[in-house]
């Protein structure tokens, strides 16, 4: 097999890929079942994919069968009917990101070149009506193994190891490997199929092709395995080798969807009956270009390789990173605060250098410190308010995170990567250039700087949202949109509360300058002839009200809870204080709840 | 006390009438306000009055006074609220909102505004401040000082501009809601007053009688923007201070104003006007010059009376004609009866086949006018049935039309009397259990696909009481504080309308303008006014309507007599079809009535073998035995006994005997109960009439127990036992809502009667055309060819080498004439296209699907359509070869023009060669079958269960014939096709179930219990599998479910189902 010069492509796809990535990013959500969702056009949550890890022992009845495309209330429910009512309760919701997938898919994608040069992201999955479909749904990887199987004990030996590798890492995959990127691609969609199908015959099938001369195997079995995640590891077949020359007879019955075809040409092709690939196959190509365009035959061809079909090997990242590696390791007591920062703004200044050539600035930046120890590398990540380009902030930025955290013991080197970058926001050029415009406010770089400092969450903005109830009128939105992967799901918060946001705020009339977060009970005294204080106290002064304003009734918030309902006046005092103060209207007490300066 | 009561008349209010607006119904504000000692309340909602004659009713129960106006806002000025003070003044308003809306029709036609954006804030009155200035006459206006701009100077420019327009008829509406700002807005206002004189008038502007709606109104306005309730507050009011306050608390919020309260007297004083001034005059009857209406009706009742008897008018009827005439003309409805004529006339001369219905076959004026078939000479007919002197209230005809060519009638009541003198009346549309569910769980937040797992739940037949329960089973809880909510605000909102919808055919004219009358607007359909009054608003009024209904079965029958004239049959007409045919009910008394006008039902064709009707009286019968009212007053059992000889008859007295002799002493009509109360206890037949209207009622209101003492007392005077009395009095009871009159089912029972005739004697010319007229009756066109394949029709598949648009009759070798089915059993393939094939055939034969194509002008989409229909099937071969030869890339036409010059289709020829014969799978007889059902909803091939038939076999379960053998009382599994669900309103939750199997149908009868125990999936399927006990009862028999399932293909082991399209016509 190792002389033949027929390429072999070795297609991996993990299909539950989406959960499964969140799961490899956050550990902790392997006790809880975790749904990836996605909202279909109509706004209805739909089940991608998910996962419960470690489910508990005990269940109801049978596991639970979710499939996706559920919707997350069905999903829910068969969860409920199995495991109780709290399941449902703790499960984890997130949304799908599939940008986010395929970041992480491409650095998986990296760590396969152990096994060949040429890695490429597999093709999208066609969902839906194809020109609707927006979203880009990627969950494979192609490999080609042609001359490269060999180094692993041949290509039975190179899958099984691939599988397993993965499922240690808790990734679920089915891999095959065939002729042509299509027909492999075709082959690992369909494994379980092809595993079910040949069930029976396979004994037999597999003792004559062992008894053949060339010793390849062909639909090589595992015996099914047990797994402890039983209910999202399936115990079918996971791997299948389509022998060279053969996926015309092999494949044939697969359906003509795996082909990779536009949803519309499938359908059409149902109409007529046309259901498997051999049936497609022996219709006229002159035909099914007539009818479908050139998208049909194009893929019999890829798929019989007759037409060449290339993988596109992986690109490195446009993103520069810069490493510098120390002759030998470091302590890091010894690290001269001085050097350190030559270092770090020479690499920051090496990964700035080619965004600048496209007017670009870098928006996040992951700082890598290498060690030799058990712990692993340490990393800052350094999110952005805008992007920037200037060297001299960035490393600004890096070396005060650098000052609240802790250094392992021994660093073996530095490397700095931008996560992320952004159009920088355009200005108009001066020929001089005047000390008061500079390439960024002042007012960001006080905002970087305190968000590295303090973190991201610290730093907050009120932001006004239309509610008649005052406490509700505004909200603490974090500033900052820490770019990146952990950052994805605050970003996400952070864009929900905005939506909830509305262009008119609702301001009464005459709102105080000071709100208390949280209203505070008033001692009133004595009360006057409308029933409106007279005499109060407050931080221990005494304060006689000389004018009142008002009433001004606030009744809302039934839908939250009890209804809100208050009377509020503005008092001005002897001692020249003006407050806002309320009487709840259903317990009929005195409440302050502002002060205007 | 009287006068402090009396200090304050509320002159700003919104009803739910504007709609999604108002949180409270117009009677909930008048009671309000004559309970809260208002004198007088406004109504005035959004550029309407459709609410006002619902707050007129109330407010003379109550006796507040109504003041009528509307809020109009003017697209140049600030709006107004407009109050109507004398009958110039709400003629002037109902023209003005009529003006306003009219011209909406043709913005709105260039306009370009989303369907679902009107549905939700209805049309749109849009008018100009000069307009309103130009009807002012009789009105006053308040100008709302809170919704003026800005500052006082720019507040007072306003002002002046609706004094320069209107003069001292211009108030200030100073309105203040606790917004904190009060005071100002007081100073502000008395600060407009003095700069521009304007007079301040207090208001409140009510939007809800109680604080309670507060929350219902922060739903509506949710509902009205389309978003959850937390996102959009700033719309929302931030208080419930805009109820009906008391007195008291107006005066003392207003006491900076003593006046501006005060003046809300002075106008509701100045406001005179009431709606029961309105005169309503019926328009002028089409009289030749020189006659009057009273001579010329005489003339024309009488000469068709000779032309009906054939110059022998029998004495009864001519007694009877003189009656009517004189009682007509002393109530003046000469001219009602003279239009009612003219559409007729109008019709007849179109050939549209009409015939009129309800209690207007009570008169012998419309028989001799032609109006109505039931002869008065076969039947009692009881004049006062349709107009009564004590009634004072208008006669109500109802005339069907043929469905398709109603349209043609309705413009001609427009062009006759004109857009200002005629419009449709409206139907309110209000919010029910699901819709009222769908639009509030979706402003509280709950998730979409929760909402639609509810919606799904919810039976039409569920009521908010079930609410909760409903809510269980889709997962929420309703004890739950969001489930709470969502419970107390649906049951508030259900039966608010939603919005003004066309009503299913009155039409009202007038002799003056109608716009004077009500405001007229814009329909949905275009050509169509309609005005802002419902029915009931109507009656209440006094205003005459015409209904034109569209009856599916008159362009079936009138399809029929062209197709039998066609083949060479007789020219038939209603009249002429031979009366008392014995084939006719031979066939009807075996319930072979598949078809026929109404006693189709799978309720009726129970009844047939029990009744066997043999005479076209049993027919009228039959027609009106099979309703609520009768099955409620428990008549029918009493009634078959009888018929069948079980029991004996016997009437208390002579007068009786001849009210109740034709019903084997059983009332089954209304004019029976009207004549017994005549008879029996003196009532006089205007009294007999108010009886039934009080029968009809008696759930409502206590009226009837008046009129029960009366009738006991008067039968027991009359020497009847009070237990006989009793038992009439529950008897009618039992039918005055839901029984027929007399009239009206002779009238049906003609069209049946017909119907049947032409089923048995041209059963093929019946089927075709009953398939021409869908959707129509109560069985879908698969049901309609099995039938006519059972009576040895030969259908012919649809063909483009054959088929017209509508079915047709063709000479077959197997029979005289097969039924060659029509292009319109095509789905996707629109009418036009359809008729054009036939007119291309006659040049020629199609040679192939290109051709075909290319000279029928198809569009790919369109090509398939009939391809996967199998139409094709005779250009290409089979289905799925027409299928893949329609698949091909056509360019369009045009589009290469260099190919088409001179006559010469030269890329066709060139590709002609393309149409080859590619290897494609064969599909099996089920997936043809299937296919058949997907795209035209009928196969003339195997039932779909014959292919699963063995292995329902080897389930045990039996065939739809085996099971009707059965004994009484054994068990058995059906499965078929659902053909129809329904759910009566007398059947108390049952659910009758009609499955069909290649053997035949099951009826089955579903226990309440048992339907809301299976899921909704299993409620909807296409195919059920039900476990049951057969019950028989005579020839009838049906299986009581015990168990249902839909149809689990996980048991077919072999030939799949699935694909079955839904084919059931669901009545529930």
């Amino acid at each position: 097999m190792s002389g033949k010069s027929a390429s072999r492509i070795m297609t991996v796809v993990l299909p539950r890929w989406p959960v499964q990535r969140q799961l490899l990013q956050q550990p902790g959500f392997r006790e809880f079942p975790v749904f990836v969702c996605r909202k279909n056009a109509r706004g209805v949550l739909s089940v991608v994919s998910w996962a419960w890890v470690m489910p508990p022992e005990t269940r109801r009845g049978f596991q639970p069968v979710i499939q996706s495309g559920f919707s997350l209330s069905e999903a829910l429910a068969v969860l409920t009917s199995v495991y109780g009512e709290w399941a449902s309760r703790v499960a984890r919701i997130l949304h799908e990101d599939s940008i986010g997938d395929i970041r992480v898919l491409e650095t998986l994608g990296r760590w396969c070149h152990r096994f060949s040069p040429v890695v490429a992201i597999g093709p999208d999955v066609i969902r839906g009506k194809v020109k609707k479909q927006s979203t880009r749904s990627v969950n494979s990887l192609q490999i080609d193994v042609s001359d490269t199987a060999r180094f692993f004990g041949g290509e039975l030996s190179l899958v099984r190891m691939v599988v397993w590798v993965l499922a240690a890492r808790g990734i679920h995959a089915r891999a095959a490997i065939a002729d042509t990127p299509a027909a492999s691609w075709v082959a690992a969609l369909c494994v379980d199929r092809l595993a079910a199908k040949n069930q029976q015959a396979s004994s037999d099938f597999c003792k004559k092709i062992s008894r053949s001369a060339r010793g390849s195997t062909c639909l090589e079995k595992e015996k099914p395995r047990s797994s402890r995640h039983g209910h999202w590891l399936s115990r079918q077949q996971r791997w299948v080798l389509v022998p060279s020359g053969q996926q015309r007879q092999i494949l044939g019955s697969m359906p003509i969807m795996s082909l990779r075809l536009p949803v519309d040409v499938v359908d059409s092709l149902a109409e007529v009956g046309v259901e498997s690939i051999s049936q497609l196959l022996r219709l006229p190509r002159v035909s099914l270009q007539e009818r479908f365009g050139p998208v049909v035959s194009l893929q019999i061809s890829r798929f019989l390789g007759e037409a060449s079909d290339p993988l596109t090997p992986l690109q490195e990242s446009d993103l520069s990173g810069a490493t510098h590696s120390f002759e030998m390791p470091v302590l890091s007591r010894d690290l001269d605060y001085k050097y350190f920062r030559q270092l770090i703004e020479s690499l920051v200044h090496q990964c700035i250098r080619p965004l600048a050539v496209t007017n670009r600035g870098a928006s996040s930046l992951q700082v890598r410190l290498g060690t030799n120890g058990v712990r692993g590398s340490t990393i800052l990540e350094v999110g952005l308010y805008k992007p920037t380009a200037k060297t001299s902030h960035l490393v600004d930025l890096v070396m005060l995170r650098f000052e609240r955290t802790h250094l392992p013991r021994e660093i073996t080197g530095v490397s700095v990567e931008v996560l992320s970058a952004d159009a920088l926001p355009c200005r108009q050029q001066t020929l001089f250039r005047s000390p008061v415009q500079s390439d960024m406010s002042q007012f960001e770089i006080l905002l970087n700087r305190l968000t590295s400092r303090l973190g991201s969450g610290a730093v907050v903005e009120p932001q006004l949202l239309s509610d008649i109830q005052p406490e509700a009128s505004w909200v603490a939105a974090p500033v900052v949109h820490v770019m990146g992967t952990s950052g994805s799901c605050r970003s996400g918060h952070a864009h929900e509360s905005k939506k909830t946001q509305v262009s008119k705020s609702v301001v009464g009339p005459s709102r105080p300058i000071f709100l208390l977060s949280r209203p505070q009970l008033l001692e009133v005294s004595s009360l006057g002839v409308h029933g409106v204080p007279v005499r109060f106290s407050w931080k221990g002064r005494v304060h006689v009200v000389m004018r009142t304003r008002g009433p001004e009734r606030i009744e809302t918030a039934w839908w939250r809870g009890p209804t809100v309902r208050r009377d509020y006046y503005i008092c001005e005092t002897n001692l020249g204080g003006r407050f806002w103060i309320f009487r709840g209207l259903q317990k009929r007490a005195w409440f302050l709840h502002g002060t205007y300066g | 006390m009287q006068i402090r009561c009396g200090r304050y008349a509320e002159l700003h209010c919104t009803t739910n009438f504007s709609f999604l607006q108002g949180g409270s119904h117009p009677e909930e504000l008048v009671v309000q306000a004559a309970s809260l000692g208002y004198t007088a309340i406004a109504i005035t909602d959004r550029a309407s009055l459709s609410g006002v004659v619902r707050a007129h009713a109330a407010a003379k129960e109550v006796g507040v006074h109504l003041v009528i106006g509307a809020f109009v806002e003017p697209v140049d000025a600030a709006p107004l609220v407009l109050w109507v003070a004398n009958k110039k003044g709400y003629a002037n308003l109902c023209r003005l909102l009529t003006t306003g809306f009219l011209k909406q029709g043709c913005s709105r036609k260039c306009g370009g505004r989303n369907k679902s954006e009107l549905q939700d804030h209805g049309p749109r009155c849009l008018l100009t401040a000069d307009e309103v200035a130009a009807h002012a006459e009789g009105l006053l206006a308040g100008l709302p000082l809170a919704r003026l701009p800005g500052s006082v100077e720019l507040a007072a420019v306003s002002i002046r501009e609706w004094q320069d327009r209107l003069g001292e008829k211009i108030y200030g509406l100073a309105e203040v809601a606790m917004e904190g700002d009060d005071q100002e807005r007081f100073e502000k206002y008395a600060k407009l007053s003095h700069q521009t004189h304007v007079p301040l008038v207090a208001a409140g502007d009510v939007r809800y009688h109680c604080r309670d709606r507060q929350p219902l109104h922060d739903v509506l306005a949710a509902v009205r923007h389309g978003r959850t309730i937390d996102s959009i507050q700033g719309e929302l009011l931030s208080n419930g201070e805009r109820h009906m306050q008391c007195v008291e608390q107006v005066v003392e919020r207003f006491s900076m104003l003593p006046d501006a309260v005060d003046r809300t007297l002075e106008i509701a004083s100045r406001c005179t006007f009431s709606l029961d001034d309105l005169h309503y005059e019926y328009p002028h009857a089409v009289v030749p010059p020189g006659r009057t209406p009273k001579d010329y009706l005489n003339d024309l009742a009488w000469k068709g009376a000779r032309k009906r008897y054939l110059n022998r008018v029998p004495g009864k009827v001519a007694g009877l004609l003189e009656h009517e005439l004189s009682l007509v003309h002393e109530l003046g409805y000469e001219a009602y009866f003279l239009t009612v004529f003219d559409l007729v006339r109008f019709a007849r001369q179109r050939g549209i086949l009409c015939q009129g219905r309800g209690s207007a076959a009570n008169s012998a004026i419309c028989y001799c006018l032609g109006i109505t078939s039931v002869d008065p000479a076969r039947m009692n007919v009881l004049f006062e049935r349709f107009v009564s002197r004590e009634r004072q209230e208008a006669p109500d005809i109802d005339i069907d039309f043929e469905h398709h060519r109603r349209e043609e009638v309705l413009q001609y009541i427009y062009q006759t009397y004109g857009r200002m003198r005629s419009a449709m009346t409206a139907e309110v549309i209000c919010y029910r259990l699901r819709s009222a569910v769908r639009d509030v769980a979706k402003v509280l937040g709950f998730s979409l696909d929760r909402i639609n797992q509810l919606a799904r739940i919810l039976d039409v037949g569920d009521s908010a009481e079930q609410l909760p329960e409903r809510l269980t089973e889709s997962g929420v809880n309703p004890r739950s504080e969001s489930g709470q909510r969502l419970i107390m605000i649906v049951k508030q909102l259900i039966g608010f309308p939603r919005h003004l919808g066309q009503h299913v055919g009155g039409m009202v004219m007038t002799r003056g303008d109608l716009c004077e009358l009500v405001p007229i607007q814009q329909a949905s359909m275009d050509n169509r006014t309609v005005i802002q009054w419902d029915k009931n608003d109507l009656d209440e009024i006094g205003i005459l309507k015409v209904d034109c209904l569209a009856l599916g079965m008159l362009s079936a029958i009138h399809r029929t007599f062209d197709l039998v004239k066609q083949v060479g049959g007789p020219c038939l007409t209603l009249a002429t079809v031979p009366a008392e045919d014995p084939r006719v009910y031979e066939m009807i008394s075996k319930a072979d009535t598949v078809g026929v006008f109404q006693i189709e039902s799978r309720a009726q064709r129970s009844m047939l073998p029990r009744l066997k009707p043999a005479c076209f009286y049993d027919l009228v019968i039959e027609v009106a035995i099979v309703r609520p009212g009768p099955i409620q007053g428990d008549m029918v059992h009493p009634y078959l006994r009888r018929r069948q000889g079980e029991e004996m008859v016997c009437y208390p007295s002579q007068e009786i005997r001849e009210v109740l002799e034709k019903t084997l002493g059983v009332p089954l009509f209304q004019e029976q109960a009207m004549r017994l109360a005549v008879v029996a206890a003196g009532f006089t037949p205007g009294e007999a009439d108010q009886l039934r209207r009080a029968m009809g009622a008696w759930r409502r209101t206590g009226v009837i127990h008046g009129f029960h003492q009366r009738l006991v007392d008067g039968m027991v005077s009359r020497g009847l036992s009070s237990t006989f009395a009793e038992q009439v009095f529950q008897q009618l009871k039992g039918f005055g809502e839901y029984g027929f009159p007399e009239s009206h089912a002779a009238s049906f029972a003609l069209l049946v009667y017909v119907s049947a005739w032409l089923k048995a004697h041209y059963p093929a010319a019946f089927t075709a055309s009953l398939l021409g007229s869908q959707p129509m009756g109560f069985y879908a066109p698969s049901q309609l060819v099995r039938d006519a394949q059972e009576h040895g029709v030969t259908i012919l598949p649809v063909c483009v080498q054959g088929s017209e648009w509508h079915a047709t009759l063709e000479v077959s070798d197997k029979s005289l004439h097969a039924i060659r089915l029509g292009l319109e059993q095509v789905h996707g393939l629109g009418e036009t296209v359809g008729s054009r094939i036939g007119q291309v055939r006659k040049s020629g034969r199609f040679v192939s699907v290109q051709d075909f194509a290319r000279r029928c002008h198809v569009t790919q989409s369109q090509l398939l359509s009939l391809a996967r229909a199998g139409a094709l099937k005779s250009l290409a071969g089979d289905r799925r070869q027409a299928i893949w030869d329609s698949m091909e890339r056509t360019p369009e036409p045009g589009s290469m023009p260099l190919f088409e010059v001179g006559g010469c289709h030269g890329l066709n020829e060139m590709k002609s060669g393309s149409g080859e014969v590619v290897n494609l799978p064969i599909a099996s007889p089920l997936e043809d079958v299937l296919s058949d059902y997907q795209t035209s909803g009928l196969s003339l091939g195997a039932h779909p269960l014959q292919f699963i038939r063995k292995r329902l076999s080897q389930l045990g379960i039996v065939a739809a014939v085996t099971a009707c053998t059965r004994a009484e009382g054994s068990r058995v599994v059906v499965v078929g096709v659902v053909l129809s669900r329904q759910r009566p309103a007398t059947a108390k939750g049952i659910i009758f179930l009609t499955l069909e199997d290649e053997t035949g149908t099951m009826n089955a009868v579903v226990p309440k219990a048992v339907w809301q125990h299976c899921d909704a999936q299993d409620r909807r399927a296409p195919v059920l599998m039900i476990e049951g006990r057969i019950q028989r009862r005579g020839e009838v028999v049906h299986l009581l479910a015990e168990q249902l399932a839909a149809w689990d293909e996980s048991h077919a082991d072999g030939p799949s189902l699935v694909g079955l399209p839904r084919m059931s016509r669901d009545f529930c």
